[in-house]
């Protein structure tokens, strides 16, 4: 595996060199897309809806949010439609395929940091401090980068089989934003339903990966048990994705 | 001499027609039909008992025809799929080229992708950057290195893929038939690069259906008739054993680039005997299959004819690739069309010291034949070629084939200002 740095590196840097490529706005990209979200996001669940969101600025609230989600939909989507996308390579070159949707994360990392300055500007101009906190910031985007590589390599992997599942990834980035606190407080869920049930929220593994990120920056807070059930399922989406990777990985060339 | 390779009875079996499940619905429908019926698979055996060693240093050539399991022995080697059956051992690093340039991307440019391609085919990023001159001197594109590949001609990149391909530094290499590329001049250079590979130590499997590179490249033979093998032979072996199983393919072996044998043309009008013969394609003064754009075209018409004659009229019509004619010529036009010694046997050569057009893709020729009274032989389609483009002005940047669909050798530009700015 260690043999094949150079490799995840050169397809990293290839995936990052082409992305914004013969575009005029480039970078800026990165974030358009989450800025302009977050003003429809602004008129709708603030200004229309009235949403609560406590001592924080909503804008704040939201960014933060949507920093999180661009990268989990980007990761996904990239990551599960790699392999099918990397066919040509796979039938003519070995090398661990694992390699492929893995090194989707480094391009996401990218646009994640250009997300993140720009919400550190805003919190300056909100004068939103950071408190102790930020030390679970890695924490935080450890869940990240495992949930989105966990579903993705899932993805992935039985796609090959299954040209089914492709089809699912969109809709799994659509549902997802509904049901993760993206937009909205998660306490607005929990707050209406019966308490036995609040639980459920955070089998979504990118409910307490939102929540974890938004304590790390804002101090806001938060439940540790629904954050470790959140953790619990994206590490076992995670290896296990991982196992059955491995295991498909041998046909995988006679298959795509 | 060590055993670098070691094959114990490998074979590997597909699956044929529409069983293959590949979405979830038949992967559902088939697991609740299973019970009723049994499964009818139709299986194909690719490989059936390969058994075979190497030793360091020894060079296989593996010969056999269309279908025969040569690609799919390499892809087992090179670990790409796994056998059904049977196991192999491997001594050493391993690099296998079973098409040249996998993995470019048209947005890098060529100096990305030598490092991309190098990477994927299992070289460290260190051991690139030390060969990377080389490499690029061996592709002979250096102006554009930083160009991205997508702006290349087809010839253009597949010289530089096989440069990446020819540097790499393994002790074992597969190679698939990938000879085959560019023009006749780099296609000497290629054989030349797997010459002095094979003769450097190392132990190379090398698919080919050029029976004369894998006689001069190889020491030891494998036939694969049908995915099974008689195991290793002599090289002068194996080929004999595959030609006498494919006698029919004999002629074509023989088949020299650039040349035609027009005698058994299936366009031909007139009997095989007589009329058009052969014909001879040079550019730049090489025989070819390949014309680049504004570099020197030669066509060599060999004629034969029963009675003698003495005023010949001949010409040849170039078609694209819908089959719109592009260029049309013969003697008469050039003003040449006069009273000469009767002859029954000529050559008639044809020149154009700038083709004219310019593009990329497959072109094909008919040829004529006749004198001023009647036509003796003509062959619509009588021979195909490919053009490239090439860098007329040598300015480093190629004009775009799309606007461009004729060579302007010389164009000359000024500029005249008519105001100073301070500026």
């Amino acid at each position: 595996m260690f043999d094949f740095k150079d490799l995840f590196w050169a397809l990293s840097l290839r995936d990052y060199r082409v992305r914004y490529a013969q575009t005029i706005l480039g970078f800026a990209w990165a974030l358009i897309q989450p800025l302009f979200t977050l003003l429809i996001f602004i008129v709708v669940f603030e200004k229309a809806a009235k949403i609560e969101t406590g001592p924080y600025p909503y804008a704040i609230f939201a960014l933060s949010g949507l920093t999180v989600w661009s990268f989990f939909s980007y990761v996904l989507s990239q990551s599960g439609s790699s392999i099918i996308a990397s066919q040509d390579m796979i039938k003519k070159i070995y090398f661990p395929r694992i390699i492929i949707p893995l090194s989707k994360s480094i391009v996401g990392v990218i646009d994640f940091s250009i997300t993140m300055f720009f919400l550190l500007l805003l919190m300056l101009y909100y004068n939103q401090p950071l408190s102790y906190s930020i030390i679970s910031f890695p924490l935080a985007i450890i869940l990240l980068v495992i949930t989105s590589l966990g579903i993705g390599i899932w993805f992935s992997a039985l796609s090959i089989r299954f040209r089914d599942f492709q089809h699912v990834i969109p809709f799994v980035v659509q549902i997802g934003l509904y049901i993760s606190p993206v937009a909205y407080p998660a306490s607005l869920i929990i707050d209406n339903v019966p308490n036995w049930m609040d639980f459920m929220y955070y089998l979504n593994p990118m409910a307490g990966t939102i929540d974890l990120f938004r304590y790390s920056i804002l101090n806001s807070p938060i439940n540790e048990n629904y954050i470790m059930i959140s953790a619990a399922i994206a590490l076992v989406l995670f290896s296990t994705s991982l196992v059955y990777f491995l295991k498909t990985e041998k046909s995988m060339a006679d298959y795509v | 001499m060590s055993t670098t390779i070691k094959v114990e009875e490998i074979s590997k079996e597909y699956f044929l027609g529409t069983r293959k499940i590949n979405s979830l619905r038949e992967s559902l429908s088939q697991t609740f039909s299973y019970t009723f019926r049994k499964q009818q698979r139709e299986i194909f055996w690719a490989l059936k008992n390969i058994t075979f060693d190497l030793n360091e240093g020894d060079v296989l050539g593996i010969v056999g025809k269309n279908g025969a399991g040569k690609s799919t022995l390499l892809k087992i080697l090179s670990r790409i799929t796994h056998p059904t059956q049977g196991r192999f051992e491997l001594t050493g690093r391993l690099a296998s080229l079973l098409e040249v340039g996998t993995g470019f991307h048209p947005e890098l440019t060529g100096r990305e992708n030598i490092f991309l391609n190098g990477t994927l085919l299992g070289m460290k990023k260190k051991e690139i950057r030390l060969r990377f001159d080389e490499i690029v001197a061996f592709s002979g594109i250096d102006k554009f290195i930083d160009t991205p590949v997508k702006h290349y001609s087809s010839g253009m990149y597949v010289r530089l893929a096989f440069s990446v391909a020819a540097h790499l530094e393994t002790d074992l290499l597969l190679v698939d038939e990938v000879l085959a590329v560019g023009d006749v001049a780099f296609q000497k250079k290629c054989l030349g690069k797997m010459k002095d590979i094979s003769q450097s130590g190392k132990t190379v499997l090398f698919v080919s259906h050029n029976m004369a590179a894998v006689q001069s490249l190889s020491n030891k033979g494998l036939h694969l008739d049908n995915g099974a093998s008689r195991g290793i032979q002599s090289i002068e072996e194996a080929v004999n054993d595959y030609l006498q199983r494919n006698t029919e393919l004999i002629e074509d072996i023989n088949k020299e680039i650039g040349i035609f044998n027009l005698s058994q043309h299936e366009n031909k009008s007139y009997n095989s005997n007589f009329g058009l013969q052969e014909a001879r394609l040079y550019c730049e003064g090489n025989l070819s299959n390949t014309l680049i754009s504004g570099k020197e075209m030669k066509l060599e018409i060999v004629t034969k004819n029963s009675m003698p004659i003495n005023k010949i009229l001949t010409g040849f019509v170039i078609n694209d690739q819908e089959g719109r004619p592009m260029i049309g010529i013969n003697n008469k036009h050039l003003g040449q069309l006069s009273e000469h010694e009767a002859f029954n046997n000529g050559i008639l050569t044809f020149t154009i010291p700038s083709f004219p057009l310019f593009g990329e893709g497959q072109y094909n020729i008919d040829l004529y034949w006749g004198n001023n009274e009647e036509c003796f032989d003509i062959i619509n389609h009588a021979i195909g070629f490919n053009l490239e483009l090439s860098d007329i002005y040598k300015s480093a940047h190629i004009l775009d084939k799309n606007l461009n669909k004729v060579v302007t050798p010389e164009v000359s530009f000024e500029l005249k200002i008519l105001d100073k700015s301070d500026r």
